[in-house]
């Protein structure tokens, strides 16, 4: 949203007499002019931080909303305590079979609590997060049936809502919403939203919906390719780590530990290479509110020269590779799943801020 | 059997052999990563055992030998000491030993179910290293079965250890870290991260 300004008053012309009570007039009206209008829509003067109180507030509402639908009972199960850390970090990529989560299932919820929780999602992730969020569940769907035996549960009503803390504009609150191939914990304090530590996977990579092709991490692995490819030689051969990459180094569970950097470091990248690995990192990051990503994105601007961007496996596009972007505002890694099928329809990736996993530095635990 | 519903059958068995093997997460391999912290005077090395379903057997066999479904703290103990012994590590080429520090082992149940990682930590003293250029190599030499290694090094918490390259087999059993020494410091780095 743009500062708007409205002059009140006649318009003047330039060699229009003025007297004291003329001038004090126009000196209020000019002041008065800066201020935002309050009339109408909000075309409230938006700072940054002021667009990002905005999206929280936009995320508690729709997450009272969604409260708002369950019973008591349902609540209890669904609100835990916000420095639960047990439930905070009770989050995996592993399906419902193999692994216990706590909260609500969406498969449990009615027609209309269900609607609920994924209006919250959209109110609380931005317009592409949403849509990735949407495709892991859908590519999730795909896998119901043809498992490997019943102990497995996929599909999409095998994803969890849970919240730690009550939402709110001004307390720190968390909403956590997983289940196989995805873990989101999007966590707010006040004007401040994080998404550290959360983890996106797929599989399959890419599957028809309603007649369109969709690729959940689609945007990620092409851009991974752009970038290793659009290195010369010197910077692509730093970049490329000698040993196979068959998972995540820190992925679930490997909380709040600092790996040793490797691979080229985004100081010695030309303009057009740094840009594309911030492209790439705003894949994760830009599953926030686009406020609240810019926020995260300038802290890893701002970070940048002491940003490494390492590599693993074949450089031609679509093969089965690993990467990782690690630097002190930022951690990602994305690992194809060679499991014995075709590795590159099985990826996880994992998003994390060494600096502010949980948002912790907001919230001081 | 009627007809039509061996036909059936047939068809469904067909669709079966003809559906994507789904795979989604690991089956019949233990995960086994390791981080390495590096410092003046101590190798710090943890282990996290992550056993598929189809693979904790192999793990029961060496974490619970009299099988009775509970692991015990001796054989926690047993377990990571078996363990040590499989794990080669060298400094500047002299063999150095690891000692178990701790275990977390979870229960037997949460293994099976899928939910599970052992972690093991471990310690090798050394001699305080001198000022200078050094290497680390270690091998991981246990496998209960078909495995997935990863290994990697942390950020030192002394800040007199600088890690200069690393170097792995492809498959990530050997790992081989060129790390320097600078002379004792007392300028303290503020907010070193660690490990664990």
């Amino acid at each position: 949203m743009l500062w708007r300004f409205r002059i009140c008053g006649p318009k003047l012309h330039l060699n229009a007499p003025m007297n004291s009570t003329t001038t004090s007039l126009l000196l209020l009206c000019a002041g008065l002019a800066w201020l935002p209008s309050t009339l109408g829509p909000a075309y409230a003067a938006e700072t940054p931080a002021a667009t990002a109180a905005a999206a929280n507030a936009r995320a508690v509402t729709a997450a009272r909303a969604f409260l708002d639908t369950l019973d008591a009972p349902m609540r209890q199960a669904a609100v835990f305590a916000f420095r639960d850390e047990a439930q905070r970090q009770r989050w995996s990529n592993l399906p419902s079979g193999l692994y216990a989560r706590k909260g609500l299932r969406l498969g449990d919820l009615k027609a209309p609590q269900r609607k609920a929780a994924m209006d919250l999602l959209a109110a609380a992730l931005s317009p592409e997060g949403y849509q990735k969020v949407v495709g892991i569940l859908e590519g999730d769907e795909t896998l119901r049936g043809g498992g490997p035996g019943g102990r497995l549960i996929f599909g999409r009503d095998e994803y969890f809502v849970s919240f730690l803390g009550q939402p709110s504009t001004t307390e720190p609150w968390s909403l956590q919403f997983g289940g196989h191939h995805l873990a989101l914990n999007l966590t707010w304090v006040g004007d401040r939203g994080t998404l550290a530590p959360s983890h996106t996977a797929t599989q399959p990579a890419r599957f028809t919906l309603d007649g369109k092709t969709v690729r959940p991490l689609g945007k990620e692995t092409d851009l991974g390719f752009e970038l290793i490819n659009a290195l010369d030689e010197s910077a692509r051969k730093k970049a490329i780590l000698g040993a196979q990459f068959r998972d995540l180094v820190l992925g679930p569970g490997q909380e709040y530990r600092t790996l040793v950097p490797e691979g080229v470091p985004a100081s010695s990248l030309t303009e057009p290479q740094q840009k594309l690995l911030l492209d790439l990192i705003h894949q994760w990051v830009g599953i926030l509110p686009e406020a609240a990503a810019a926020a995260r994105m300038a802290e890893i601007r701002a970070t940048l020269n002491d940003t490494w961007f390492a590599w693993s496996g074949p450089t031609r596009p679509g093969s089965a590779a690993y990467f990782r972007i690690q630097g002190p505002a930022v951690f990602i890694e994305l690992a194809p799943q060679n499991l014995g099928g075709d590795p590159t329809q099985h990826l996880h990736t994992i998003y994390r801020d060494p600096a502010n996993e949980y948002g912790r530095k907001w919230w001081k635990p | 059997m009627a007809p039509r519903l061996g036909h059936a059958l047939l068809l469904l068995g067909l669709l079966c052999g003809l559906l994507p093997r789904v795979s989604a997460h690991r089956l019949e391999e233990v995960l086994q990563g390791a981080l390495i912290r590096i410092e003046p005077d101590r190798i710090h090395l943890e282990l996290d055992l992550t056993p598929a379903v189809a693979t904790v057997h192999r793990l029961e066999r060496d974490l619970n030998p009299n099988r009775d479904d509970l692991i015990s703290d001796p054989e926690a103990a047993a377990f990571s000491r078996t363990v040590a012994q499989r794990l080669q590590l060298r400094v500047d080429g002299r063999s150095i030993a690891l000692r178990r520090v701790h275990e977390a082992v979870p229960a037997l149940d949460a293994l099976r179910d899928g939910d599970g990682v052992v972690h093991l930590v471990f310690e090798a003293p050394l001699p305080r290293l001198e000022p200078g250029e050094h290497r680390l190599e270690w091998h991981n030499g246990y496998r209960p079965g078909p495995s997935v290694y990863l290994t990697h090094a942390v950020m030192p918490e002394s800040p007199e250890v600088r890690i200069r390259h690393q170097e792995r087999s492809r498959d990530q059993r050997r790992h081989r870290i060129r790390f320097s020494v600078s002379e004792a410091t007392t300028d303290l780095r503020p907010g070193t991260p660690s490990s664990r």
